[in-house]
């Protein structure tokens, strides 16, 4: 299966990470060396899919930006 | 496995990201080891360019501009705007924009990820698709 991740960056700079195909801890690796290195406010959602077609979880309990 | 990541307010702390943003703007990039560069009205920046003066002062050869490095690493933009095309807000806006940029393809194209797809929307925004196969 191909991984596949949808970036959009606002025009002032809110970048927004869409992961998809990517098994296990894997997924979050996959942002955490740019979450460090912008230091930025994070927030990350997991979607239906991770959870078998459940809630959408919030990492942080925030609520969407 | 999936997920939404969202990230915002990044601070611009690397110096070679910021250049190679300035760059992907097409503004010529002049980089000091330290707070040496004069920019504007007597303040010193890091890593400094010209952008476009305002079409009201089209007489002018662009206004030179710049980032200065904090004490806490990040990079502020500096320089006297009165006379360019942009604001301090809308400058400094589209060079984080251009970092984030270039930090998120340089990140995931070491984790093996290649572009498959890039636009500019009408909105502003830009948006990359990379897959790993």
């Amino acid at each position: 299966m191909t991984e596949q991740i949808e970036i959009t960056i606002s025009p002032e700079g809110k970048i927004t990470l869409h992961v998809q195909g990517v098994t296990g801890l894997a997924c979050d690796d996959l942002t955490a060396a740019l979450e460090m290195l912008l230091e930025g406010e994070t927030n990350k959602e997991y979607t239906p899919e991770a959870f078998g077609g459940g809630a959408v979880a919030n990492q942080q309990g925030q609520a969407q930006w | 496995m999936s997920h939404i990541t969202r990230i915002k307010n990044a601070k611009l702390k690397d110096a070679a990201l910021l250049c190679q943003a300035l760059e992907n703007l097409e503004l010529a990039v002049e980089y000091a080891q330290d707070n040496t560069l004069s920019v504007g009205l007597g303040e010193s920046a890091m890593i400094r360019t010209q952008i476009k003066s305002s079409a009201r002062y089209n007489y002018r050869q662009g206004e030179q501009v710049g980032f200065a490095r904090q004490t806490d690493g990040t990079f502020s933009t500096v320089g006297d705007f009165y006379w360019a095309a942009q604001s301090a807000e809308e400058f400094t806006a589209e060079v984080t924009q251009a970092y984030v940029l270039v930090a998120a393809l340089q990140m995931l194209a070491q984790q093996g990820y290649m572009v498959e797809t890039q636009e500019r929307r009408t909105d502003g925004a830009v948006r990359v698709t990379m897959g790993r196969i």
